[in-house]
């Protein structure tokens, strides 16, 4: 029997969170109202994190809680007072950078403790420090190749998690402050303004500029491990992690959705599992730029970069999410979020039915009144429909995968 | 007393150096980032010429180590042991791990550049014997000497030299000079952005960028001086050696009579000097 790891997913605020969870995800992570790394971010306060951990853990999921900021002086001596109050809420782990914070955490709370992919552990010889000094988990350096990957499981009794999909950090994490210089803002402390996804000229040492076809950026793909997911199972890796916690609803639901499907696929019959090449297209889709297995195989040349004139494509794809179903019309209630007319061919997903591919004929706004094509952002519409549907269904426009 | 630690631009130049400093640091060809490097085998020449002078000598192993490093690393600082350095700076917790199995009697200085940021955390690592820090060019003048009165460990910052900024495992120039199907024979190269240049060099081991300007913290030696903290840091790295040597001279004889002067003369030997953050915080909520 192979141990199943962990799906865990990003959560921006209440809503992303239970989409993830409703999606498949075995856990999500989170920021709170201060000291984690996307101080820009909605983040949760300390009510909406009881109200997100109550709902995972109706569900039997977790929920983690990013403390992964490194601190200056004034951030350390609040950082006591903080970390009881948001155990307080009944979270399940707190994900750390600062080695000071977890001295703090063992010292003053019961919180389980992950080491943050910030503190860039990429060797045994460090695990096996973090290991004892409490540590259940840690998120590795995403420069690690499966190798090392292996030796570390291999070698250090600890939780492994891995990044398998979503953006890369173009330097080392922590070993990038191009923010602080060029904006003022610590990407430390979550202010990180991604300055590796500026254009710039690149001059040889005499100063004079190198003409390539395009500007010169530090930008990297995102990284996707879909292919690999077996491989990453049998090696025994705890949890798979994806990135974003600043991605919306739709991209969170596709996402998670593949991710979980592959790997409930495999688990239920490993000899006979066959990569879905479809699903590769449809996290294609949803995402707005290109992805690659970036250092799991070792290799981290040309492929794994921008090189400008990058299409960043504003995703159109995502029309709308099912609010709830009228029982006795046989209608979905539905909020746009993208533009759709009648004779469009959608599918409809969900974390409790297959992808259902439907044409629409008929649409009514919220006044009964029948109409042509949904504009409005937000706007709800009613849509006739036999197969009954789930709140937080997501619609896409359908496109031919074959 | 506030000893000066001097990086020479390039190892042929460290006789020279020599005279205006009190210890020396170098990092090793492979094993470190944003310093000059040594080869592991001249080693035990630095060591003894720095050593012959009366100097002290420091050694960086301040790059993220893989798996595949630690082999090597070992057998680096079981010789930085037998050699009796003063201090090996460290990045990745394998090497402080690797000091402790084998209980080498080696002094380390936390150098996780940008991470020596709190008073606290210095305090943690003192907990494991760590010895010292080098402290992150991004927080501010007070805080580092908060962070000074603070610690019971050697305080190191920098006063002089261009500030790293950026460090990837990944060849970011090589792969851009490829992808366009371009040649250069440069070693440093520059990124340019709205009128300032930023050095970035593609190394062995990855790429590395720097800021736009060199720090030039002589008046506040003279404050830090006073504070009695333990080291300054003044870094020849990519700066002419003539230059560099010039440097040392002024941080050699600065007082608070000539500070002035031989701040105008800073100016007139480099175009691009600034204080970096040691008069600005940075920020990282830029709304509520």
């Amino acid at each position: 029997m192979k141990k199943r790891p962990e799906l865990l997913a990003p959560a921006g605020d209440l809503e992303r969170l239970k989409v993830a969870l409703l999606y498949g995800a075995d856990a999500v992570y989170i920021g709170g109202p201060s000291f984690g790394l996307r101080a820009n971010a909605i983040n949760f306060s300390l009510e909406e994190m009881k109200e997100g951990v109550t709902f995972a853990h109706s569900l039997g999921k977790r929920v983690y809680v990013t403390v992964n900021i490194i601190l200056h002086n004034k951030e350390a001596e609040e950082i006591v007072e903080y970390l009881r109050n948001i155990e307080s809420t009944g979270i399940d782990a707190i994900i750390v950078s600062d080695p000071y914070v977890i001295e703090m955490a063992r010292q003053y709370t019961n919180l389980e403790i992950h080491l943050s992919t910030q503190h860039s552990t990429l060797n045994y010889e460090a695990a096996s420090f973090f290991y004892r000094e409490g540590v259940s988990r840690i998120v590795l350096g995403r420069e690690c190749s499966k190798e090392e990957v292996q030796e570390i499981i291999r070698r250090v009794p600890i939780e492994i998690e891995t990044f398998i999909h979503g953006a890369m950090c173009a330097g080392y994490s922590g070993r990038c402050v191009l923010s602080n210089f060029l904006t003022g803002r610590d990407s430390n402390r979550g202010g990180c303004s991604q300055i590796c996804r500026w254009n710039f000229d690149l001059l040889s040492e005499n100063h004079e500029k190198i003409e390539g076809e395009k500007d010169f950026t530090l930008c990297s793909k995102d990284l996707s491990l879909l292919k690999y997911i077996p491989e990453m199972i049998d090696m025994g890796i705890s949890s798979f992690k994806i990135e974003g916690r600043m991605r919306s609803i739709y991209y969170i639901a596709t996402v998670v959705s593949v991710y979980r499907k592959v790997i409930d696929q495999y688990l239920k019959d490993p000899e006979h599992y066959e990569y879905d090449a479809n699903l590769e297209i449809i996290l294609r889709n949803c995402a707005n730029r290109d992805s690659v297995p970036q250092f799991f195989h070792g290799s981290y040349g040309e492929d794994c970069s921008y090189y400008n004139g990058r299409e960043e494509i504003s995703n159109q794809d995502f029309l709308g999410i099912v609010q709830s179903y009228d029982n006795v019309k046989k209608e979905a209630i539905i909020e746009q979020r993208n533009y759709f007319k009648v004779g469009d061919t959608i599918e409809i997903f969900g974390p409790k039915h297959d992808t259902i591919v439907y044409t629409i004929y008929h649409i009514e706004d919220d006044k009964g009144e029948s109409i042509d094509v949904v504009r409005h952002p937000m706007q709800i519409v009613r849509i006739p429909m036999e197969e009954k549907l789930e709140p937080y269904d997501m619609i896409r426009i359908s496109k031919n995968l074959s | 007393m506030t000893k000066r630690l001097v990086m020479p631009p390039r190892k042929e130049d460290l006789e020279e150096v020599l005279d205006c400093s009190e210890a020396i640091l170098f990092g090793i060809h492979g094993f470190s980032h944003n310093f000059t490097e040594i080869e592991k085998e001249e080693l035990e020449s630095v060591c003894s010429t720095v050593k012959k002078n009366r100097k002290e000598i420091f050694i960086s192993l301040n790059k993220n180590m893989h798996n595949q490093d630690l082999e090597e690393l070992t057998v680096l600082l079981k010789k930085c042991a037998e050699l009796q350095v003063n201090g090996v700076f460290y990045y990745d917790v394998a090497v402080l791990e690797i000091c402790h199995k084998l209980s080498l009697d080696l002094s380390l200085i936390w150098s996780a550049e940008h991470l020596t940021t709190n008073g606290y955390t210095v305090s943690y690592w003192k907990k494991f014997g760590v010895d010292g820090v080098f402290l992150s060019n991004e927080i501010t003048k007070n805080e580092i000497l908060e962070i000074h009165r603070q610690a019971e460990i050697t305080c190191i910052t920098q006063v002089f030299g261009y500030l790293p900024m950026y460090v990837s495992k990944r060849h970011a120039v090589q792969n851009y000079l490829n992808h366009f199907g371009l040649e250069s024979n440069s070693q440093t190269f520059y990124l340019a952005k709205e009128g300032q240049t930023y050095p970035i060099l593609d190394r062995e081991i990855g790429t590395e960028i720097y800021s736009s300007f060199i720090m030039d913290a002589l008046s506040e030696y003279l404050e830090y001086k006073k504070h009695n903290l333990e080291y300054v840091f003044i870094s020849g790295f990519l700066i002419p050696s003539d230059k560099f040597r010039q440097v040392l001279a002024y941080f050699e004889i600065v007082d608070q009579d000539n500070l002035k002067q031989l701040e105008s003369k800073m100016k007139d030997l480099f175009s691009n000097t600034g204080k970096g953050f040691l008069y600005q915080e940075t920020v990282y909520q830029v709304k509520k």
